[in-house]
C-alpha cells in the first residue's frame, strides 16, 4: 500500500511538473497513466485551480519602489557582513561559542584562578598557569620576575590557609614546597630542568620585566586581606607578560653595526638594566617581609607543630635564598656594565 | 545558475549591481509566497523588500548555507513571515486579503474566477498542517520545484511529494464539502 502511494505521488508530481512548465496538457498526462487517470483528474485540477489561485504579480511601481529602497539601504550597510569563522550555527550555539570565546580569550578563566586558594576547584588552574608564564618567558630576567611573583604568592596563600582557623597542615607543606622550589629557581640554586627559557642570548638584549615593582606586603591575618596581596601580584604579572609580548619584537641588537643600530641596542641595554634593578628592590622587599609575615605564624598556637616545621623551612629558604637572587643580578649588573664600557 | 553563483559570489563581496540583478530575479517569486503567506499586497511589498534588504545584510555567509539562493532567500522570507504571524496573533488573526490582485487584470471574467479560487484555497489551507502549507506555498506561491522545495524545508524529496499529494487531496475535500454545504 505504500509502496503503491509513493508511485502515485511520483506519477501526481510528474504530471503536475510538466502542466505547470506547459508540456503537457492535462488530457495528455491522464491518457499517460490510464489506470491512475480516475484518481489523477480531480487531485490535478485543484492543483492547478491553487496554481491559478497564487499567481499574484506585484505592480510595477511597487517592484520599482523597492529597488529604490534597497538601493538607499545598500549604500547605507556599505559591505555585507563577513562570513563567520565556523560557518552557520544555531543561534543558542553562536550564543555559547561567543561566550566560551570571549571568556577563553579574555584569559576569564585564569583570571579568576588567579584569585584561587589551595583547595578552591581553580587553584590547579593557577599553578598550571604559572608554570606555563615561566616556561614561555622570553628572558632570564623576565623568568625570574614570575618566579618572585609566584613566591609572592606562596605567602598569601600560606596567609589565607592558615588563618582559616582549622589549619591543614597538608595544603601548608604543599604551599611551602612550592615556595621553596620557587625561590631556589629564581636564585639560581635549581635550574628548572622542565622549565626551560625560550630564548636567550640575544633575546637577553630585549628582556623586559615588570615595569611596575610591586611593594612588600603587609602580613594579612584574614581571607579577605589576602585579596590585596594578590592584586599586587596580578598587576606585576600582567606587566611581565606585556613585557614578555614586547620582548617580541625583532632583537634591535642583531641589525648592522650602523649609528640607529647602536643606539637601539643601547636603549635595550638600559631598559633591562632598569628591570633589573626594580627586580633587585623586590627581591630585597621579600627577603625582608616573607621570613617575618612567616615568623608571625610561628607565635600562632592554633598552627599545629607539622605545619610550622613547613613554615621554618620557608623562613630558612628565604633568609639563605634571596640575598643568593641579588647577588646574582648584581653580578649580571656588574658584568653588563664592563660589556657596555668596552662597547 | 552558474551566472547566478557568479552574481551571489560578487554580491557577498559588496558589488550592489550583482546584488540588485539578484533582487530582480528573484522579486516576484519572494513576493508572492509572502503575499500568499500574509494576505496583505502593500505589506507583503514592505515584507519583500525586508528580506532583500536582510538578505544583503548576510549574503557574506550565504556561501556555508549548502542551499541555492532561492532556498536561502525562501529561508528569511519564511523567518520574516513566522515573525510576523507571531506579532500578528497577538492583535488579531490574519485573514487573507480579499483584494490580492490576480494575474490577468484585463481579463474580468478570468480575475472574479481566480479571485474566487483563491478565497476558496485560502479558507481551505486554513485545513492544513503547517507543514502543508509550507510545500504549497513554496511549490506554487513560490513556483519552487519539489527539489527546491526539498531544500528549503530541509526534508527529502519523497517526504514533500507525499506532504504535497495530501496537501491536495486535504483541499479538495476542504473544497468540495464547502461547494456541497453552499459556503464555496
Amino acid at each position: 500500500m505504500a509502496k503503491s502511494n509513493k508511485k502515485f505521488e511520483n506519477i501526481f508530481d510528474e504530471c503536475l511538473e510538466n502542466l505547470l512548465n506547459g508540456q503537457e496538457s492535462l488530457e495528455q498526462c491522464l491518457q499517460k497513466y490510464p489506470e491512475q487517470a480516475a484518481e489523477l483528474e480531480p487531485l490535478l485540477r485543484t492543483a492547478l485551480s491553487v496554481n491559478n489561485a497564487v499567481a499574484i504579480q506585484p505592480s510595477p511601481e511597487a517592484k520599482a519602489r523597492g529597488r529604490y529602497q534597497l538601493q538607499l539601504k545598500m549604500a547605507q550597510i556599505g559591505k555585507p557582513r563577513r562570513a563567520p569563522l565556523l560557518g552557520w550555527q544555531p543561534r543558542w550555539a553562536v550564543a555559547i561559542m561567543t561566550v566560551l570565546l570571549v571568556f577563553t580569550l579574555s584569559g576569564g578563566t585564569v583570571l579568576a584562578a588567579n584569585s584561587s586558594m589551595p583547595g578552591n576547584p581553580l587553584y590547579p588552574v593557577k599553578i598550571a598557569t604559572e608554570n606555563v608564564r615561566v616556561r614561555i618567558a622570553r628572558s632570564e630576567v623576565a623568568r625570574e620576575a614570575i618566579l618572585a611573583t609566584c613566591a609572592d604568592r606562596r605567602i598569601a596563600e600560606v596567609v589565607y590557609v592558615v588563618s582559616k582557623g582549622n589549619v591543614d597542615t597538608e595544603k601548608v607543606e604543599a604551599v611551602a614546597a612550592r615556595y621553596i622550589s620557587q625561590v631556589n629557581q629564581m636564585s639560581g640554586m635549581t635550574a628548572a630542568a622542565d622549565q626551560p627559557v625560550m630564548s636567550q642570548g640575544v633575546g637577553m638584549m630585549t628582556a623586559t620585566e615588570p615595569a611596575e615593582t610591586s611593594q612588600p606586603v603587609a602580613a594579612p591575618q584574614t581571607e579577605s586581606t589576602a585579596q590585596p596581596v594578590l592584586g599586587a601580584s596580578q598587576k606585576t604579572e600582567a606587566s611581565t607578560e606585556k613585557a614578555s609580548v614586547q620582548g617580541s619584537s625583532p632583537p634591535q641588537v642583531a641589525s648592522a653595526p650602523n649609528d640607529s643600530g647602536k643606539k637601539s641596542a643601547q636603549t635595550a641595554a638600559s631598559q633591562q638594566d632598569d628591570q633589573k634593578e626594580q627586580l633587585k628592590v623586590r627581591i630585597i622587599a621579600y627577603g625582608i617581609t616573607h621570613p617575618q609575615q612567616l615568623e608571625k605564624m610561628l607565635e600562632d598556637p592554633k598552627v599545629p607543630e607539622q605545619a610550622k616545621l613547613a613554615l621554618r623551612r620557608m623562613i630558612q629558604n628565604a633568609r639563605e635564598q634571596y640575598p643568593q637572587a641579588v647577588r646574582n643580578l648584581e653580578r649580571q649588573q656588574k658584568s653588563q656594565g664592563k660589556n657596555d664600557s668596552k662597547d | 545558475m552558474q551566472d547566478e553563483q557568479d552574481l551571489v559570489r560578487r554580491a557577498s563581496r559588496g558589488d550592489k549591481e550583482a546584488f540588485s540583478r539578484l533582487y530582480e530575479s528573484h522579486f516576484d517569486r519572494i513576493y508572492r509566497y509572502v503575499a500568499v503567506k500574509i494576505g496583505n499586497r502593500v505589506e507583503a511589498e514592505d515584507m519583500t523588500q525586508q528580506v532583500f534588504i536582510r538578505a544583503y545584510k548576510s549574503v557574506g555567509s550565504y556561501k556555508q548555507q549548502g542551499v541555492p539562493f532561492s532556498a536561502w532567500l525562501f529561508r528569511i522570507a519564511h523567518n520574516r513571515m513566522v515573525d510576523y504571524v507571531r506579532k500578528e496573533s497577538k492583535k488579531h488573526t490574519v485573514p487573507l486579503d480579499e483584494s490580492l490582485p490576480v494575474a490577468s487584470e484585463s481579463d474580468p471574467q478570468r480575475e472574479a474566477e481566480l479571485r474566487l479560487n483563491m478565497e476558496q484555497v485560502a479558507a481551505a489551507s486554513r485545513q492544513l498542517t503547517k507543514a502543508q502549507r509550507e510545500v504549497i506555498s513554496l511549490r506554487f506561491a513560490g513556483c519552487q520545484s519539489i527539489a527546491e522545495v526539498a531544500r528549503t524545508m530541509g526534508k527529502s524529496e519523497g517526504a514533500i511529494k507525499a506532504l504535497q499529494h495530501s496537501a491536495i487531496l486535504a483541499l479538495r475535500k476542504t473544497l468540495k464539502a464547502g461547494a456541497h454545504d453552499g459556503k464555496i
